[in-house]
Order: structure tokens, then sequence, then C-alpha cells
């Protein structure tokens, strides 16, 4: 659904919009990113754990 | 019964609320909302006025309640036909691409959240402590009396757990239904995602509002909570439901919305009393949330009154019970919360709503740490998800689109969506002005009006930055669904792995992974103890030891640890606590010394130790888990059968022979010190270290057998003084241990060796003012040092302590 031009935010307002979401969720990630790491080393542990018996 | 029917039974309820709800002038978002709002009011309503007749049982709740279903489908088919039944069922129209794909992943999410339900046993302290404790105690006693659980926990209102029992009764009741508990909180999760779909749809953010649904069921708290018993989930969906049809009110300006926000509203006030605070910003904007200036807030009150009666209905349907309860039973509604305005107490109660600082600090270091806490939310030290917190990264992308929101709603006078938005800083302020427990899972409510804010920005932006904006969102969402994967439940790997090489995870093996041998000993007891009644010690985690036929009835004697909660009859005495268990006929006492209490034990701890003749083990897991059978001798019967076991004051004289038993004495409080309490002869050796130069004290406490001490003038006891120079008070205190009076001893003033110490009970150095000589209770020796920065050690010896009137007999050592 488009809207009206005239209720569109300015576009320099938009940019530091969209500048200050992005550094947000980068800011975020690189907090949790050891949560990343934790779910990734979980999945290799069940995958080594399932498959190693069949190898 | 089996685990199926509350679910076959929720669904055959929705069919028939939705044949009618159906013909209301709504879209059909909306009419799933008023369909799950009532069928939740239902459930809640239908078990009060069951439990209030004492008639809370699995087949009175189906008779009652498939009654009410088959009433409906009835009447409607009598009004509007039989072909009417299969029109307009909630039906997939137009679904875009992108919304076909989120649905598929919202349900492998759920699915797999489901599967998980499906070995994992409810687990978190708060289930197995006080929600499950009520579900069993509504089972066993086939009413909605609550669990005496010796804290706050008997007065809050019980809506969540309400919907607990309603899957454990018409599950079952057994060991089957129990296992699927967990999944009280799924449809909840779901709800609450719709409730932020229609609300955007009302504002009239269509742009991206598919989106609404999977970000806010995407949560990581969202998940991880829906795989327990606890009620922030259920709570979150009843807010945003209610914000949906105020909303609705005031676009509509119909009535019939705000009644549904009323049935909303109640439920949540019944779900959570702190909602009493939280749920101003849905009062703000009822009050604010419109241009006033063309409607006047006391014409539209004005033009509310004759519905009043109505709404406040529909409030009371689900949080009337409860407030009534309390009302009866304490004086106050809102009991443990006490009110006090301007130094006006308009309700008295335990709490004052002083926050815990060691709960915050599970989260941050300080009140400040908040403001950045949304970048970071840390649990214990590092990055966490939990039952407790977890907003995700789309809650920080909507909180930052919530604060342009707020500006540009605000300059444009768009006041709908302006107090909309207000909601979140509004409950950010309330939670950290009025909530005890910083936790962020009580305002979870508030990751639905960020999305809400996340969607006005969207819709104010060209198509390449709403691009921009879709995929940080969308990145948001798949970050949560990576890191909290892993967070679902605790022990997930080996759930897992169990059931990938067994096709089943035993309860054992879950519960024996998450407590250890406590674990173990929980399922030995639901296994095997049945029709007893159990006496637990430690006041944490016994839903189980209802066993799971919930056959078992349990019983907390509270002792000194409860001194808060004035209508509780607690032990302070090993006498009394005896009575006490002969008198609830206790077969058997679950005794749990966990390590984090075992460096000061409880007093029955200390009691059961010191009396080891008095009780049989039963089993024992570790020195510190052991079930033990009380034996009593004939003589002890006869004297709690006959009235000789109350006390006799003879001679205006009373003498303390127990407090010579170093037994009878229990350290209370060391505040940068140590304290030791041992035997001396027939006296009882106290002895304490101070190791800081600030105000180190510490305090040791006894009970008393005879409490009424109106007929007295004096305390006196025995005191010896060696060395030590430091303050020693005695504090008397009565049931509320708010109240007391002290009487102050400076020890280097005592000649050294035995004094005889006398306290005119009416010349204390102060007392509160509803302290009274009628109810004595608790003795305190608070040592302190002198002068404050002293290091160093001391000790006392202490014994025979007498009450005695003015003129009555002394006797020297």
């Amino acid at each position: 659904m488009d809207t009206p031009s005239r209720d569109l935010l300015p576009k320099s307002v938009q940019w530091w919009i969209v500048f200050l979401v992005v550094t947000a969720l980068g800011v975020y990630i690189y907090f949790h990113w050891p949560l990343v790491a934790m779910t990734g080393s979980a999945i290799w542990e069940l995958l080594e754990w399932v498959l190693l018996p069949k190898l | 019964m089996t685990v199926l029917t509350p679910w076959l039974l929720d669904l055959l309820l929705f069919f028939s609320h939705w044949l009618w709800v159906r013909r209301l002038p709504y879209p059909t978002d909306q009419k799933i909302l008023a369909v799950l709002i009532i069928l939740s009011a239902q459930k809640v309503v239908s078990q009060i006025l069951l439990g209030f007749f004492s008639l809370l049982t699995a087949d009175a709740l189906l008779i009652l309640n498939l009654s009410i279903g088959i009433f409906l489908i009835i009447t409607c088919v009598l009004r509007y036909g039989f072909r009417s039944m299969c029109q307009e069922l909630p039906g997939i129209r137009s679904i875009s691409l992108g919304s076909w794909l989120f649905t598929l992943l919202i349900g492998a999410v759920y699915g797999y959240i489901l599967f998980l339900n499906t070995f994992v046993p409810p687990f978190d302290w708060d289930s197995l402590t006080y929600h499950l404790t009520d579900v069993f105690s509504f089972a066993s006693n086939q009413s909605v009396s609550s669990f005496q659980f010796p804290w706050i926990q008997p007065y809050f209102p019980k809506v969540g757990e309400l919907l607990v029992s309603w899957l454990y009764l018409l599950g079952g009741g057994d060991k089957a239904a129990f296992l699927l508990l967990n999944t009280v909180q799924l449809p909840y999760a779901l709800m609450g995602g719709v409730a932020v779909y229609s609300a955007a749809k009302i504002l009239g953010l269509q742009k991206g509002a598919f989106l609404a649904i999977p970000l806010y069921v995407l949560t990581p708290l969202i998940m991880i909570q829906t795989l327990t018993c606890m009620v922030d989930v259920i709570a979150a969906a009843f807010f945003l439901t209610a914000l949906v049809f105020l909303l609705s009110y005031r676009i509509t300006n119909r009535f019939l919305d705000l009644h549904f926000a009323a049935i909303g509203f109640g439920l949540l006030i019944g779900t959570k009393f702190t909602f009493l605070y939280l749920s101003w910003p849905l009062i703000i904007f009822f009050l604010l949330g419109t241009d006033r200036s063309k409607i006047p807030l006391v014409g539209e009150l004005y033009r509310l009154m004759p519905k009043m009666v109505t709404l406040l209905l529909c409030v009371a349907l689900g949080s009337g019970f409860w407030l009534t309860r309390n009302s009866m039973s304490t004086g106050n509604p809102i009991y443990p919360i006490q009110l006090r305005i301007a130094g006006i107490t308009f309700f008295d109660g335990p709490i004052d709503l002083k926050f815990s600082e060691p709960h915050e600090q599970r989260f941050v270091d300080s009140k400040w740490g908040w403001f950045i806490y949304p970048f970071k939310e840390t649990y214990g030290g590092g990055p966490w998800y939990s039952n407790w917190n977890g907003f995700g990264p789309q809650f920080l992308v909507g909180l930052i689109s919530t604060l342009f929101a707020l500006v540009y709603a605000g300059r444009r006078k768009e006041y709908e969506r302006f107090w909309v938005f207000m909601i979140l800083p509004l409950s950010i302020v309330l939670w950290l002005y009025f909530n005890p427990y910083r936790e962020p899972r009580y305002i979870s409510a508030i990751c639905g009006i960020a999305i809400l804010g996340f969607l006005y920005t969207l819709k104010h932006l060209t198509p390449i930055t709403s691009r921009i904006l879709k995929g940080v969102a969308m990145a948001a969402m798949a970050f949560s669904l990576v890191a909290s994967a892993w967070l679902l439940v605790t022990h997930e790997t080996l759930v897992l792995k169990t059931y990938l090489d067994r096709g089943e995870v035993p309860l054992e093996t879950y519960y024996r992974a998450e407590f250890g041998s406590l674990g173990e000993a929980f399922v030995w007891m639901g296994e095997n103890i049945r029709n007893s009644t159990i006496a637990f010690t430690f006041s944490e985690l016994p839903a189980l030891l209802y066993g799971w036929d919930h056959s078992n009835k349990l019983t907390f004697i509270p002792t000194t640890e409860s001194s808060h909660f004035k209508n509780l009859t607690r032990a302070v005495t090993y006498k009394a606590w005896r009575r006490l268990l002969f008198e609830a006929k206790v077969d058997y006492i679950f005794y749990w010394l966990p390590d984090f209490v075992s460096k000061h034990p409880y007093p029955a701890s200390v009691w059961i130790h010191s009396y080891p003749d008095d009780f049989e083990v039963v089993k024992s897991w570790t020195p510190g888990i052991i079930l033990y059978k009380p034996i009593y001798t004939d003589t002890e019967i006869a004297s709690f059968l006959s009235a000789q076991s109350e006390a006799r004051v003879s001679d205006k004289t009373l003498s303390f022979a127990d407090l010579n038993d170093p037994a009878s004495w229990f350290i209370e409080y060391e505040k940068e010190s140590k304290l030791k309490i041992e035997k001396s002869s027939d006296a009882v050796r106290y002895s304490w270290s101070f190791y800081t130069l600030e105000n180190d004290y510490g305090e040791i406490t006894a009970g008393f057998e005879q409490t009424d001490w109106s007929w007295a003038h004096v305390l006196e006891f025995d005191l010896f003084r060696a060395d030590a120079a430091d303050r020693l008070y005695v504090y008397l205190k009565g049931k509320d241990s708010r109240e007391h009076e002290r009487f102050l001893i400076h020890l280097g003033q005592l000649p050294q060796g035995w004094n005889r110490v006398t306290l005119d009970l009416y010349v204390p150095l102060s007392k509160t003012k509803k302290f009274s000589l009628a109810e004595v209770e608790t003795i305190h020796l608070v040592v302190d040092d002198e002068p404050d920065s002293r290091l160093g050690s001391g000790s006392i010896l202490f014994g025979n302590f007498r009450l005695r009137t003015i003129d009555g007999e002394h006797s020297d050592r």
C-alpha cells in the first residue's frame, strides 16, 4: 500500500532511522554472538553424536 | 479423559462461540480474539463457580462446559438454521506468499516447541513452587482454595493457574496430564501475535503488517516461556487484546468493543496483580487516546454511565473473585500489596513495594544499566535469554522506531497512535518505579507495542528505506530464532539425544539433570507415596510431592521464616512444631536442606538433627534430602490430646527452660560478622567476630511456646560476660515481625562474671505502635560492634530466662 508523499518522513530522517536501526542491530548481534555460537556448537555436537556411530 | 480431552473441548467451545461471534461486525482476526477472550473467561469462571461449591472435578467441569458449548450450537441452529453453521469458518482468503512462508516458519518453530513440550515436564521454579501447588491443591480439594505457601503467593490472583488446572483436570489428572501442562501458554503466544496484527490493522498500519505476528511470536522470551507454566505470556496476550478492543472502540465508538476490552482487562488483573499498576497505560490510552477537544472526557464518561454496571461485571469476570477473596480474608483486596499515598495507608499489607536489588542485579549492575539493556540483554553477567528476559533484537529495532513514531504521531496530532506508542515508555517507567522485581518478563506486552511503532515508521518510509527496514526486521527475527534455539529449555541437547536414543525422555532423566538428587527424590516420591500427608521443610519446589495423581496432602508448617504473614500459624519452638505436625496428621516429612542455606539451617532442620530419636529415616538420597516419618511416644500423644501442653503460669512466674538449649536458637542474620551458638554446661554460649570497619552486627533468634505476656512485668535472664564490650540489643517480636519492642544492654558496663539482667517490659528502649505483650512470639539477641569500627571477637553465656510480675519470686544463680 503506497503512502501519500505528504505523509512520508523527510528523506534525511528516513536515512537516519535506517542508520540507527542497522547500527543498533549490528551492536546487538555483536553482543549476542556467543548465543549463536552456542547454538552452532550444540547442533554440531548433536550431529556428531548421531552421525559418528553410522560412519 | 485423555490428555487430548481439554484440547478437543477447546476446539468445540471455540467453534460454538465462533458461531455467534462471527456475526459481530469485526474482521476475522478480531473475531478470533473475541472468541479467545470469551473462551478464557469461560474456563476461569466455570472453575471458580464449581470450586466455590467444592465441586471442581473433571467430570463436573467437562459436563458444564460441554453443556455450554452444545447450548450455543443448538441455539444458533434454531435461530439461523443448520446451513449457517458451515458458513464463514475462520478461513484462508487471499494470503500473500510472504504470509504463507511466515505461517510455515511459525508452524515449524511452534511445532518444535510443542514437540519439546511433550518431553519436558514442568521444571521452572515458579511453576513447581507455587503455580502447580495451587493447581494440585484445586484438584485435591475440588475448590479454588490456594495452597498455603508460606509467603505472598496464596494471595495472588489465579487465572493462570485455572488455565493450567483446565489442562490437568480434563487431561485426566495423572502423570500424562502433568507432562503436558507446559502447553498452557502456547495458544496465548499466538493470541498475542494476532492481537499485535489486529492493532496494526486498526491503526491503519497495513504496510508490513504481515510481519507483526512472526515478530511477536518469535521473540525469545515468548518462545522460551511458552515451555513453562508461568503466566507472563498469558498476561501479555490479555493486555494486547484489551488494547485491540480499546482501539476498536476509539474508532467505532461501539459499547460492544468496550465490553470485550473490559473482559480482557479483568483477565489481565486476574492473572497478575502487578497489572494493577502496569495496566495504567491502557487506562491512560482510554482517557487521552482521542482528540479531547472534539470528544470531551466528561461527555464520554457521562455517555458510558448507563453501561458502567455491565462493564464492571465484565472486568469482574476475571478479577472479581480474587479481589473479594483477599478483602474477606485480609481486609485488603490487593493483599499483599500495601497502598500508601501521602502518608495515609489505604490498604495494609506486608509488602510495601520496595524493589528487590538481588533480582535486578541478575540483569544489570544498577538501575542505570536498564538504559542500555535492550542492546545487551544480559542475565548473570553475559548475554542470555531465559524465562525472565529476552525481548530480542526485534524489540530494539521497534524501540528505536517507536521513538520516531512518538515524535511524528505527536506532531501530527494522531492521538490514538501517539497514546498507543506511549504505552511503551509508560510501561517501562511504571515497571521501574513500582515493580518489586525488575524482571523484563513483567512488561513483555511492550514487545507488541514496539512492533506497532516499527510498522508506523515503515508506513512513512519510501519504498527503498522501507525495504531496508523490513530486511532489518527479518534479520532480527532470524537472529532471535538462531540465538534462542538452544535456550528453549534447559538440557535441550540431553532431551534430544535421549529422545533419538530411546524414543522417549523418561521423567527421571530430565529431573535428575535439572535438580540432581532432588530430582530423583521428587520422582521417587511421585511414584511411591500415595494417599499420605507430607510436610515439607523447605518451601521451594514442593509441587511434585503431591504425587502424579494428587492423592497426597501437602502441608508446610511455617517457622521463623514467614514472620511477615500474621494469618499463618507458625511454630517457633520444637514442641509447637511437633504438635502442629501431629495435628496435621503428617505421615512423612520431606526434608531438604539446599546447599545455599546449609550455612544457616532453618529451624526444622536444626530440630530434626537435635532430636534424631523422634524421626525414622524412610529413605535418604543425600544428607540434605531425606524422607522421615515422625515417631510419637504415647506420652507425647497424650500431651497433645490433653490441654496440659498449654502453658501454665504459676506463682506469677514463668521459666523458659527450653532457651537453655542451643537447639532452640537460630542464627537469623550475620552482617559482616560470624556468629556461633554452642552448649556450655546448662547455658548457651553466643560467640561472634566482626570483620569490617563498618557497622557489623549479628542476630540470633528463639521462640516462645507461651505468647501471652500481658500479665508479666519483667523478663530476666542470667548473662555471663567475660571481656565482650559490645552492644547487645534484645528484641521481643510478635507474629508480625515488624512489631517489636527492644532493649539495649551495654556489655562493657556489666561486671565480669555472671549477672542477672532484668528488663522492664514496660520501659523499653523503643517500641512500635502495634506491639502488644499479649502476643510475644520470638526473642532476638542482636550483637552490635562497639565502636562500629571494631574488629575482633567476643562471647557471652546466657540462660535461665524467666518472666515474672514485679513482685514475683527471684532466684539467683
